[in-house]
């Protein structure tokens, strides 16, 4: 699905991702966490095809294509989707027409007739409830003046209706109450299947509770500097980042 | 003469059959010849630049020989004139008791006292060299009277073309709301060619009438638009203007609403949308002169390739207008950096109990915005468009005629960008 291969970014003449990593199967969740400012929003906004960051070396390859040469939209269009850890408000373009006018793009690449006014409207109803999206949102404005935890549940919300193949979630537990991180999480998990891959960035164990990845990485002053199974994350609430600078150091003096 | 400019209005003999139109004929062609046109010095007209207008050898429009395409408003009452002759609407329209749409060419005979009461009274020649300029050349044009408590459901479209190339026109409208009449005018003004088309609109509201006036201008690249409005709104009386310049080398509008009686209103909403090397420029001058009144400007523009927009919205407050409510603000988006927007608000305020706000900011389309459409699978043209049809909304939305407003929606669309389904 995704294939990252010494990924360098850096953005003004500063280096923030040094150097990633990674692969992800089609059908798999892959959890990625690490301290303030190490990179991990960077990594989901140069994937995403924000244009600010530069790629100095690397590649990526998403579904075996360079993903680097598409635009922000074109990746969307491919099934690419990121739940942005600070949601954009957008006042004066309603959420209902805004989601309308990105699911028919999708649509319109993936060769598929545009939903008509009333199958869209089903649709959406059906995946408002999936996410127990307050049905007043629909009809503002897309995030304005919507509370930190409306924000996120817009962003699964979307996702829902855009069904991606990736979808890349920048921390979409913070700011959730604990009723809400249950049904966003049940969210998620109700649209993960064999096909479709995650990547999830998260401070809090608590998430992958709910959502509970395959793989556990920690990303560290922009590299990848543990990876593991589930339990990596625990061992991350008990004992912090720390010792993974001594292991780290170890390694790179070996 | 103003020999240096090449537009040299044809000024000679009277024009006008009817002795009412003929003697405020004269008299505005003597101001004007005093006036002349405006040159950079004088301090309304410094951020303009006339050359598209003065540089040009226009003409009289003659007689269209064929027929325009225009829009026209549906369920709208219509009269249409084409190169300043009326081509139809005036006498087939059934309308109820009250209300009568005439062209002023036979309204000046029989509708005198009318017109002698309000033509070119409302409409300041004296420091307007194009007030002048109409008022010595206009022909024809619409008047509208709605007697006391008439109310008229449907809207009055009154359609001004102008065809050709290297022609002027002179459009005229005025409209009379007596007391407690209703009603909604829709004005368009359409130029297809080189053009300049230089109308004035006069406008008096009654005691508790209530008038919503749109003004639609929609010119070619190369077309130009010289135009005024002049409003008075009596005790309890409501004036909402809303008006959209789409295109044009050089579009401007001065506005002129004075609030006479207490408890008057006027709100004031204009969208101006130029590209090119157009220029959109609009005055405002709200004139509070008794006490307990409100107005409100609202204006938008937005800024493509190396245009430039002007906003100047004046608030005169007079010295026993207490208790004054007004507001102002204005705001321009730029989507090129070649563009310049200028955003003047000005207050003359006499009275000490009022409140006046006003704010004016000019600023780009959002990037995290853009970003985020994008990243849902929009495209950034489509992007652009809607984050400026959303900058607009505000003063679309204020616009009374929905049949109006989505095609205002839909011109902007096409022209910022791609179709959007609906
Ligand atoms: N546009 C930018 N300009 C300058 N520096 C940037 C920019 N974007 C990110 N950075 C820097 O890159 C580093 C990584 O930031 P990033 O947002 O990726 O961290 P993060 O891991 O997501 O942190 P958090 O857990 O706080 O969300 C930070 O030091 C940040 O200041
Ligand atoms: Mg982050």
């Amino acid at each position: 699905m995704l294939e990252l291969n010494n990924l360098h970014v850096a953005i003004g003449g500063n280096e923030i991702l040094k150097g990633i990593d990674l692969k992800i199967n089609a059908g798999e969740v892959h959890a990625i966490m690490g301290p303030n400012g190490s990179g991990k929003s960077t990594l989901a906004s140069v994937l995403a095809g924000r244009e600010e960051y530069e790629v100095t070396s690397g590649e990526v390859l998403f579904q075996g294509e360079n993903l680097l040469e598409l635009d922000a939209e074109t990746r969307a269009r491919e099934g690419l989707f990121l739940a942005f850890q600070y949601p954009v408000e957008i006042p004066g373009v309603g959420n209902t027409y805004f989601l309308r006018t990105a699911l028919n793009a999708v649509r319109e690449h993936r060769g598929q007739a545009p939903l008509d006014a009333m199958d869209f409207l089903q649709l959406v109803k059906e995946k408002a409830d999936v996410v127990k999206l307050d049905p007043s949102l629909l009809k503002r404005a897309v995030n304005e003046g919507f509370s930190g935890g409306e924000k996120k549940r817009n962003e699964i919300f979307h996702m829902a209706v855009l069904e991606p193949k990736l979808a890349i979630l920048d921390e979409t537990d913070s700011g959730l109450d604990i009723d809400a991180l249950r049904i966003v999480s049940e969210g998620v998990n109700s649209l993960r299947d064999s096909e479709r891959s995650f990547i999830v960035i998260t401070h809090y164990q608590r998430l992958l509770d709910h959502i509970i990845p395959d793989f556990v990485h920690v990303l560290k002053d922009g590299r990848i500097v543990e990876s593991g199974g589930r339990e990596l994350a625990l061992e991350l609430e008990a004992r912090g980042y720390d010792w993974l600078d001594s292991k780290a150091a170890v390694e790179t003096a070996r | 003469m103003r020999s240096t400019h090449l537009f040299q209005p044809d000024l000679a003999g009277s024009i006008h059959a009817s002795p009412i139109l003929a003697s405020l004929g004269s008299e505005a062609r003597e101001r004007f010849n005093e006036l002349g046109f405006p040159s950079r010095r004088d301090e309304d007209w410094r951020l303009t630049a006339l050359t598209p207008v003065t540089g040009h050898p226009f003409s009289r429009a003659p007689e269209a020989t064929t027929a325009t395409e225009h829009w026209t408003l549906p369920d709208a009452v219509t009269i249409t004139f084409v190169n300043d002759r009326l081509v139809g609407g005036a006498a087939e329209n059934d309308l109820p008791a009250g209300i009568t749409i005439t062209a002023l060419s036979s309204a000046a005979q029989s509708q005198t006292q009318l017109i002698e009461e309000h033509l070119g009274r409302l409409a300041s020649f004296d420091d307007q060299p194009f007030v002048a300029l109409n008022t010595a050349q206009s022909l024809e044009g619409a008047l509208i009277h709605l007697a006391p408590g008439a109310i008229l459901d449907r809207p009055i479209n009154i359609i001004y073309a102008t065809t050709g190339d290297d022609v002027v026109t002179y459009p005229r409208t005025l409209i009379v709301a007596e007391e407690n009449a209703k009603a909604t005018v829709v004005e368009t003004f359409v130029g297809d060619g080189r053009s300049l088309i230089c109308p004035v609109t006069e406008i008096a509201v009654g005691p508790s009438a209530t008038l919503q006036h749109t003004r639609l201008i929609e010119l070619s690249a190369e077309g130009s638009c010289i135009g005024s409005v002049s409003a008075t709104v009596e005790r309890n009386a409501a004036y909402r203007l809303s008006s959209a310049g789409l295109g044009g080398s050089l579009a401007r509008t001065d506005i002129r609403v004075g609030l006479n009686g207490k408890g008057a209103d006027a709100t004031l909403d204009g969208l101006t949308l130029v590209g090119g090397k157009g220029q959109g420029i609009t005055h405002v001058v709200v004139e509070h002169r008794v006490p307990n009144c409100t107005s409100t400007q609202r204006y938008r523009s937005v800024l493509d390739d190396r245009s430039k927009a002007v906003f100047t919205g004046c608030i005169i407050v007079a010295e026993d207008a207490q208790k004054t409510d007004a507001r102002q603000s204005s705001r321009s988006l730029l989507r090129s950096s070649d563009a310049v927007a200028h955003n003047n608000p000005q207050l003359e305020i006499y009275a000490d109990d009022v409140r006046c706000t006003h704010g004016s900011t000019v600023g780009q389309l959002d990037e995290e915005a853009l970003f985020y459409l994008r990243a849902r699978g929009i495209d950034r043209l489509t992007a652009e468009g809607l984050l400026t049809l959303a900058f607009a909304a505000e003063v679309l939305e204020g616009i009374p005629v929905e049949a109006v407003k989505s095609r205002l929606e839909d011109q902007l669309m096409a022209q910022l960008g791609p179709e959007i389904t609906r």
